[in-house]
């Protein structure tokens, strides 16, 4: 690995084929998530590796080579989403009760594109802050900070996020149990 | 609600973090062309920098020299100001007097013997006055006498050309001034004369009396170079002022010799005939983003004759490279004339044939060319250039130069990298492209400094701008004229 990163902070074309055959499809799913579509998720995949090419020879091997990438890749993302200024929707959600909401079994029998989809048909906002508190970790302060916004606009996208995917689920759900009936 | 909602953002994540999803081809072809393009920018922006710091350089060359040329002159007239020759000759008897020797030669004496030249003002002259230097010598510049072919400025008769307070006191005859070398004053003054043909003023028939000495036996021999027009330039350093005086008119030959070193940023210019088969084969900026024009370089003789004091002519004889990259590209199997098909790469510079390393391809067959591929071109030039020296100091010459050139390319070689079936590149390398021209014409211009190291060496800088005025190759899809900027670091003799 290490010959290889050395061979991409050389520009060798050959090497950072490699590189990109290596990591793009971990990369893409990450990208999808961030993404409304695949056109997108693709753009900013290819931006995201030019960033990965253009610093290679930064990277400092403290940490694993993927999660470098991947932090550059999400970077990318949040960047995209910025440029294009802030839309949130503002939808009317309808009040997910509790006791509608099957609970998390019914998401593990659901397929990964299927969560996927969910994710992608969220407005831009919410999904940036699902993603960055679901699968980056992040705390409300900081998702604020990277996405440009207040701490409270972090949390009350995170629960619209939340509620329409429950719903989604609820929805996807009762499709299920119909289909099968 | 809290622990659903937690639930959930994890089996969000445990689905879908480390999932894969597939990518497709064209990604890598968008990120490859992207690449392509950022290099070709990144050695674009290179570029600009190296030809605006050439042209930067060439400024403050001119500015510099400009400077240098004007600022000797305004230390001259302040330094008239702090001691005229009556001054001197004050001191001088000043010094006599704490000494306690007579030379017989006090001020009125020495005011005197200037008065029957009727030319006092011309001790006085601003030409004639001193420049003291940090640890130098205190020089005085008297005119010298000149021949009248003042463009090669042969001294032809006996001159005077500076008196020079030397730091040691005089040795030979009898020193007329013994000044004390207390207090920091020069231990006495004597001449600095020419001989006939003698050349440099430093280093052939350049003596030193004793000015007293000269005085008691000649007391009338310096007033005549005196009286003389032409005062040579002062500069604040009294060594340079003697090169100075010699000039580098005293030079016995005009003959000049230099070896240079260039390194070039270079770069070409391409057109394409507006036919329909060049529509076919694809626009000229295709060559753009598959070749990246690299760092080259050019060495070489250089001689010159000065046909007067300020023109001159050079030729020479330069070795010349010009290396592009190729970038990793697609060629395609084409049979001509009902041949065996074969992989043609195209390039500005020319075409080559590959070699058929997995076997003969079919006709259309595809082969993908490493990214590793390099094109190197070899020419002689032949230039004539035309120089003229823009500003002429002490030691400092800056100059302007311009002239054509034959550029004859010798080796013309592509380095490709092939790939095998086993997924390995071989490296080939193909001599004898087809489609170059092996004459072309071309230009160079540019500007230089010179700085004299001492009456036959000097040290040569040049920004220098050479292109092709005719395009280096034939009968392919582009016309390619390369161009470069380098800057080049010489060094010459004058014989």
């Amino acid at each position: 690995m290490n010959d290889l990163i050395k061979l991409c902070s050389k520009n060798d074309r050959r090497a950072q084929n490699e590189l990109f055959k290596l990591f793009s499809p971990k990369m893409m799913n990450v990208c999808l998530r961030y993404s409304k579509s695949r056109e997108e998720a693709e753009d900013t995949l290819v931006e995201g590796f030019m960033k990965v090419f253009d610093h290679i020879s930064k990277f400092r091997k403290e940490g694993s080579l993927e999660g470098w990438i991947r932090k550059i890749i999400v970077n990318t993302a949040v960047e995209k989403f910025r440029k294009k200024g802030m839309l949130y929707a503002t939808l009317n959600i309808e009040e997910i009760k509790e006791k509608d909401f099957s609970g998390p079994d019914i998401l593990s029998e659901m397929s990964a594109d299927e969560l996927m989809h969910m994710i992608q048909a969220l407005p831009a906002g919410y999904r940036m802050v699902f993603n960055l508190y679901a699968f980056e970790g992040l705390k409300h302060k900081e998702i604020a900070e990277k996405l440009g916004i207040s701490e409270g606009t972090s949390k009350s996208n995170l629960y619209d996020a939340r509620a329409i995917l429950k719903k989604e689920v609820e929805l996807s759900r009762r499709q299920a149990k119909v289909s099968n009936e | 609600m809290k622990e659903l909602n937690d639930d959930m953002d994890q089996l969000f994540r445990s689905s879908l973090d480390a999932e894969e999803s597939p990518v497709r081809e064209n990604a890598w072809n968008r990120l490859d062309h992207k690449l392509n393009a950022t290099e070709l920018d990144l050695y674009k922006r290179k570029t600009r920098i190296y030809r605006s710091a050439t042209i930067i350089l060439g400024l403050l060359l001119l500015g510099g020299g400009s400077y240098e040329f004007l600022i000797p002159s305004r230390n001259a007239v302040s330094e008239n100001k702090a001691l005229q020759p009556p001054a001197l000759a004050e001191r001088v008897s000043r010094q006599n007097e704490v000494s306690g020797k007579s030379t017989g030669n006090t001020p009125d004496n020495l005011n005197n013997a200037a008065q029957t030249t009727n030319r006092p003002s011309s001790v006085t002259n601003t030409n004639t006055d001193k420049v003291f230097e940090k640890g130098g010598a205190d020089t005085r510049q008297v005119p010298e006498t000149s021949h009248p072919d003042q463009h090669s400025n042969r001294i032809t008769s006996h001159s005077v050309t500076s008196i020079i307070a030397n730091p040691k006191p005089q040795t030979n005859g009898t020193s007329a001034f013994p000044l004390s070398p207390a207090a920091g004053a020069p231990a006495s003054y004597g001449f600095k004369t020419k001989e006939e043909g003698a050349g440099n003023g430093i280093n052939a028939g350049l003596e030193t009396e004793p000015i007293g000495t000269l005085l008691e036996k000649e007391p009338g021999f310096m007033l005549p170079a005196i009286m003389e027009q032409n005062p040579v330039p002062l500069s604040s350093d009294g060594q340079r002022n003697a090169v100075a005086a010699s000039g580098p008119g005293t030079r016995l030959s005009r003959f000049s010799v230099s070896l240079f070193f260039v390194p070039d940023i270079t770069g070409r210019h391409l057109t394409k005939d507006h036919d329909e088969d060049d529509k076919l084969n694809g626009p000229d900026d295709d060559f753009d983003q598959r070749e990246s024009p690299s760092f080259s370089y050019h060495t070489g003789v250089k001689v010159g004759y000065d046909l007067t004091n300020r023109w001159g002519i050079y030729t020479g004889l330069n070795y010349a490279t010009l290396f592009q990259g190729l970038k990793a590209s697609t060629v395609y199997a084409t049979s001509t004339n009902n041949e065996a098909p074969h992989f043609v790469l195209n390039t500005s510079g020319g075409s080559a044939t590959l070699p058929n390393v997995n076997g003969p391809p079919l006709p259309s067959d595809s082969l993908s060319i490493g990214a590793r591929s390099l094109e190197t071109l070899r020419f002689i030039q032949l230039p004539l250039l035309i120089q003229y020296s823009i500003l002429k100091n002490n030691r400092i010459t800056i100059y302007a130069m311009g002239g054509p050139s034959l550029d004859v390319l010798f080796s013309e070689q592509i380095r490709v990298e092939i790939p095998t079936p086993n997924g390995a590149g071989e490296v080939h390398t193909i001599t004898g492209l087809t489609g170059v021209n092996h004459f072309s014409m071309g230009f160079m211009a540019g500007m230089g400094l010179k700085y004299d190291l001492n009456e036959h060496f000097n040290l040569l800088l040049e920004p220098v701008f050479k292109c092709l005025l005719t395009p280096i190759n034939n009968n392919t899809q582009v016309k390619s004229y390369p161009f470069s900027y380098g800057l080049s670091f010489g060094i010459g003799y004058h014989f």
